[in-house]
């Protein structure tokens, strides 16, 4: 599955580049996060609970930044799994930074593969929750910057 | 093997003090055709089920002077085959008889279905077409939610976490109402639907139209409505021509969603034909 956004941040580039890589601010924007942990200046460990109606699952994980363009862009791997419900999922995500008129123009890319069980549930819930924490995310960020 | 709790309370009260009281370790369970699926499937692993089975007088379809009542507990199979409700909507009556297959019937219940919010359900877009609302009991209160604010999204409704339906009531009809529900399944007769269309509308005595409720489901997230194709008809005799308009209005406002039953644009191409289709049935067709 493909998810591409942009959206404006009214705050200048640098300061958003900044932010992108203070973990401890930055969990705090991703909804569902848990204990967020940095094992080197690349790789970051973490737990991330997602809910769908009934359906609870919690994938631990480790996201690795394969490439850091300061201050325009990152490329990286995210794997995890939930042992709970025999899934796991793989992603590969792009963000880049651009100054434009009013602030920073943040994109970023998803191609996400989720495996397992919960894979069977059905493509559109798949899609729909993904696209609703990636809007929740960037929703977060622009009010943690544009304080 | 874990050995999963199975309580048996015997009245809502002490079904909704159960869940308040187990949380996120309970699930409600009603006839089981969502709840079991999803247990064998192991999406989920409540170690109590707070069975609605020996819950009494819930299992009721009354035709009451502000329209049509049923109870959370009725079985899909009862409602389809109820002279009452025959009376009241055919086409309410066809909706339930569509739902699955007869040995799902005999067990499902409308509060169940409901509840479930399975966005590719039957019921839910003819009932919001209806505007039907719920009634739900919770540990403080008992309190009403129109249909068109109870899904909220996949599996996911306006109940509270320590919140059971109880009631479904469809107002009263004018006796210049026709309904009509259109199932369109891409894959096999007795599975979900691809497009489910529930059409109101209520005729003048010169047979233009004084109100159009449209309801779509299974093809976007929860059911919809466009309101504006639905003024498209009012003051208007219903001609092909604008049950093809109102058709494709609904087409290109929905967005709908992909799945192994159809794709997005699939979908937006048999919304129009089904919309249409609809209309038409309630043109002809005998409520």
């Amino acid at each position: 599955m493909q998810i591409k956004d942009s959206f404006v941040i009214k705050a200048p580039q640098n300061k958003v580049w900044e932010f992108l890589f203070d973990i401890p601010k930055l969990s705090q924007c991703v909804p569902g996060i848990e204990a967020v942990e940095v094992v080197d200046e690349k790789t970051y460990r973490g737990k991330l609970v997602v809910k769908v109606g009934p359906i609870k699952s919690a994938f631990s994980g480790i996201v690795t930044l394969t490439e850091v363009n300061v201050p325009n862009r990152i490329a990286g791997t995210v794997e995890g799994d939930d042992k709970s419900s025999a899934s796991s999922v793989k992603a590969f995500f792009t963000g880049t930074l651009k100054t434009v008129e009013g602030g920073t123009e943040a994109a970023f890319e998803v191609e996400a593969n989720l495996r397992g069980r919960l894979a069977q549930f059905g493509g559109p819930v798949i899609t729909a929750t993904a696209k609703k924490l990636t809007a929740e995310f960037a929703k977060n960020l622009r009010a943690q910057l544009e304080k | 093997m874990t050995v999963i709790k199975f309580l048996e309370p015997t009245d809502f009260s002490e079904a909704v003090s159960l869940l308040d009281q187990h949380a996120d370790d309970a699930k409600i369970i009603a006839g089981g055709t969502s709840v079991v699926l999803m247990l064998q499937q192991k999406l989920i692993a409540p170690s109590v089920l707070i069975s609605l089975g020996r819950v009494s007088n819930y299992d009721f379809i009354r035709y009451e002077e502000d329209g049509l009542h049923i109870g959370a507990l009725t079985k899909l199979s009862d409602i389809e085959r109820s002279d009452i409700v025959k009376k009241f909507c055919p086409a309410l009556a066809h909706t339930f008889s569509v739902v699955g297959n007869v040995r799902v019937r005999n067990q499902a219940t409308i509060g169940g279905n409901l509840s479930a919010a399975d966005y590719a359900a039957d019921p839910p877009a003819m009932l919001v077409a209806l505007a039907a609302r719920v009634q739900v009991i919770g540990p403080e209160e008992r309190r009403e939610i129109p249909l068109s604010e109870f899904f909220l999204g996949f599996y996911t409704t306006a109940l509270a976490p320590n919140e059971i339906l109880t009631e479904v009531i469809i107002p009263a009809l004018p006796s210049s109402t026709r309904a009509a529900y259109h199932k369109y399944t891409s894959i096999s007769a007795e599975g979900r639907p691809c497009v489910a269309v529930g059409a109101v509308v209520d005729f003048d005595s010169d047979g233009k139209c004084l109100d159009l409720r449209i309801a779509v489901g299974a093809a976007v997230e929860t059911p919809q409505r466009v309101k504006d194709a639905e003024a498209m008809a009012h003051g208007h005799t219903l001609t092909d021509e604008l049950a093809a308009a109102i058709a494709e209005e609904y087409s290109l406002r929905l967005d709908p969603l992909s799945d192994v039953r159809g794709s997005a644009w699939y979908r937006r191409e048999t919304i129009r034909v089904f919309v249409k289709r609809a209309l038409e049935e309630v043109r002809h067709g005998d409520r």
